[in-house]
């Protein structure tokens, strides 16, 4: 009987807690799908991005502007027949020298600085100031090299980048790019 | 009571509405999201895959006249300037006309649509509406044709596949082309720049894979920007165009009387010592191509003699050289998708329409009949319907026959002969073992012919050890340039270095390895050209 005079409460926690938490589960399934929703939406969205960029790399550089650039400014050309090889046995024959052709790599020019093996030549334990001084020679003249071989391969990169500027891409391209990177820079603040 | 019934009945029905949505109203977003990504017409791509026809999402400004506030004659001003395909008073009458929609621009670039908000005017309207772009340009726009304003093919491949194209359950995956847009760009600038080295009035071209029928490039010039066309386009002269294309027809005809039995023997001679007069009719042979004695069939061809080809066509008769055009589809417009002409058959067979059309005059085709014919000629005599689709490699067409796999091997001897000692030398690429003929018609011009004008073709297959492809290139009234060292207008100087060029460039992206070491063996047929002390090799 006692049972019986809880049902109405039973009732009531039914309706006020079991419900609304039904709810709330409810609702947070809901939300998480419209987050994974959300997430779709961004993925397709991104494919249509990539699609409209795929499109404009395609139409920017057509087969037609290619050959204007390659006319103009790469010349390349297609390959002859004697390029080509008929098979694994001309590939590895075609490394095959004749004995009496000399190798460039193997003549050394006179006059030629000194290996830098010297440089870390075996010093006698004796006398450890004088193999330090030994070796210090040519380290320095080693490390003028090294500055002026970068000095030569900043000036080529110079020469590079101006090439660039001049021919392979148009005017308006590189107004273009120069345009974003500004914008983006100012963003960047 | 009445009152709690109707409460109850109505509250029963949003309940049932409530659980008809819970249990069958599925997710719209997921579908939604799905559709969007299917264009609103499908794209079109060439064999392997790159991009031909795509739609965008393009910007259009729009004006509602009826909701302008600002200025109109400043806005006018204003806009003229910015979009500059009207006048500042065509812009005012617009503004003025009360109208509530019209256009200012379609297809407008992002600048121009930022610009033209910054005027900051609210009767202005910025659209995305789907519009076609040809990625490609002029490339191949024969092949794909055009829209109309309502966003509908009206030709080419476009108007062939609208149904597909529009079709929501299918336009989401894209059609493939048996076009290679890479051969077909080196296709395009090589007979481009022929027509204007040499001042032609037209171009056209074509590349057909001799095993399955594909074209795998066809060119028409004059040619014009699907994206922005201005009129009426030019014609495809290669399925629309008919034209007597000449010597090319030669091969043709010794072909029939290799097939009928007509012609057993290689070695036969026929005279052609001097002009043949038949009736009124004279027949010459073209002039520094005259060799003055009988030849024999490889001569025939290699030498281009008018009087020895319609000397066998005199003997094969009218009934089988009829058949054999009929056979390789001349009698009937081209099975293509996009269409063609219809080929100009003469009405009257007399006898010497059966030996003018065995060289070419008299009878009319389009380059791609030519093309399809020396297709069949090379891959074994079989005639296949040709086709701007790519064609899955298991599912070929069969095909029909139209020669004897001997006569095919036969003519793919004497077709590279034609290149190896005689007109066609021009049109060699090293290592890819073409075969081919040269023809240099008199263009028809008011009823007759004008002498000034030529059309010059080069008929070509390649690598005619083992035939894979055919390419015709036909210039229109190309005129002679001694500064690029091009003397005279004959197919030999004109046409014949397009296929070269074009063969040289484009051949291995075809998949053909060339190769200096292979060739036909032709041995049998070398010991029939007579190199006498003075050899004349024919210049065309």
């Amino acid at each position: 009987m006692g049972v019986q005079g809880f049902k109405g409460l039973g009732w009531f926690l039914c309706g006020v807690v079991v419900a609304p938490a039904c709810y709330l589960v409810n609702s947070h399934g809901a939300a998480e799908q419209a987050k994974l929703n959300a997430t779709k939406l961004a993925i397709v969205q991104a494919q249509r991005d990539i699609r409209g960029l795929e499109t404009e790399f395609n139409t920017r550089a057509n087969l037609a502007q290619l050959e204007r650039w390659n006319g103009e400014v790469l010349a390349l050309a297609a390959p002859a027949p004697q390029q080509y090889l008929a098979g694994e046995m001309a590939l590895a024959s075609l490394d095959q020298q004749p004995a009496d052709i000399q190798v460039a790599a193997l003549v050394v020019p006179s006059g030629a600085p000194a290996l830098q093996t010297a440089a870390v030549a075996v010093v006698p334990a004796a006398d450890p100031v004088q193999g330090v001084r030994q070796a210090a020679a040519p380290a320095r003249s080693v490390a003028q090299q090294d500055v002026e071989l970068r000095k030569l391969m900043k000036k080529a990169d110079r020469q590079a980048i101006a090439s660039v500027d001049r021919g392979v891409l148009s005017a308006s391209t590189m107004e273009d790019l120069q345009k974003l990177a500004k914008r983006e820079k100012l963003a960047l603040r | 009571m009445i009152l709690s019934i109707l409460f109850g009945f109505g509250m029963l029905v949003v309940i049932g509405k409530l659980a008809l949505l819970a249990l069958w109203a599925e997710p719209a977003t997921a579908r939604d999201i799905a559709a969007s990504l299917i264009p609103p017409r499908g794209d079109i791509v060439d064999r392997n895959g790159a991009p031909l026809a795509r739609s965008i999402d393009a910007w259009s400004i729009a004006v509602h006249p009826n909701q302008v506030i600002g200025d109109k004659n400043a806005l006018a001003q204003r806009l003229a300037e910015l979009i500059p395909d009207k006048s500042a008073g065509q812009y005012y009458t617009l503004l003025n006309s009360g109208s509530s929609f019209a256009y200012l621009k379609r297809r407008a670039l992002p600048e121009l649509v930022t610009a033209v908000n910054t005027l900051g005017e609210p009767g202005m309207e910025f659209q995305r509406e789907p519009d076609r772009l040809y990625p490609q340009s002029a490339m191949a726009a024969h092949v794909l044709g055009f829209l109309d304003a309502k966003g509908a093919g009206v030709s080419g491949m476009e108007k062939v596949l609208e149904g597909q194209l529009s079709d929501p359950a299918r336009r989401g995956k894209p059609v493939a082309l048996s076009i290679d847009a890479r051969v077909q760009a080196a296709l395009e600038n090589e007979l481009g720049r022929a027509m204007t080295d040499l001042q032609a009035r037209g171009a056209a071209g074509v590349i057909l894979d001799v095993r399955t029928g594909e074209v795998m490039a066809m060119t028409s010039l004059p040619s014009f920007n699907p994206n922005a066309l201005p009129g009426a386009a030019p014609p495809n002269n290669v399925t629309q165009s008919v034209y007597e294309l000449g010597s090319t027809f030669k091969p043709i005809a010794v072909a029939a009387a290799i097939d009928s039995g007509t012609i057993t023997n290689m070695a036969r001679r026929f005279d052609a010592t001097k002009p043949l007069q038949v009736g009124r009719f004279m027949i010459h042979d073209d002039p520094g191509d005259e060799q003055f004695r009988w030849l024999n069939i490889p001569e025939t061809l290699i030498y281009s003699s008018n009087i020895a080809t319609a000397r066998i066509a005199d003997e094969l008769g009218a009934a089988k050289l009829q058949d054999m055009f009929r056979r390789l589809g001349f009698d009937r417009r081209p099975g293509i998708e996009v269409g063609g002409a219809r080929p100009l058959w003469p009405s009257y067979w007399g006898r010497v329409t059966v030996m003018t059309t065995a060289y070419g005059h008299g009878i009319a085709v389009t380059p791609l009949h030519l093309a399809n014919a020396y297709a069949t000629m090379v891959n074994g005599g079989i005639l296949r319907p040709v086709t701007l689709l790519k064609v899955d490699p298991n599912k070929v067409p069969a095909g029909e026959r139209a020669l004897k796999e001997s006569t095919s091997a036969r003519m793919r001897q004497l077709l590279r002969l034609i290149v190896l000692k005689g007109t066609g030398r021009k049109g060699e690429a090293p290592g890819f073992r073409i075969a081919g003929k040269t023809g240099t018609a008199e263009a028809a011009s008011g009823g007759g012919y004008d002498k000034h004008r030529n059309v010059s073709t080069f008929a070509a297959a390649f690598p005619i050890d083992a035939p894979r492809y055919v390419m015709v290139a036909m210039l229109d009234s190309p005129k002679a340039n001694p500064a690029i060292g091009v003397y005279r207008t004959t197919a030999a100087w004109t046409a014949a270095p397009v296929v070269s060029r074009v063969v040289s460039r484009t051949g291995s992206l075809l998949g053909v390895r060339p190769d200096a070491g292979r060739d036909i063996d032709e041995s049998e047929l070398l010991p029939l050209i007579w190199t006498g002390p003075d050899p004349k090799l024919g210049a065309e």
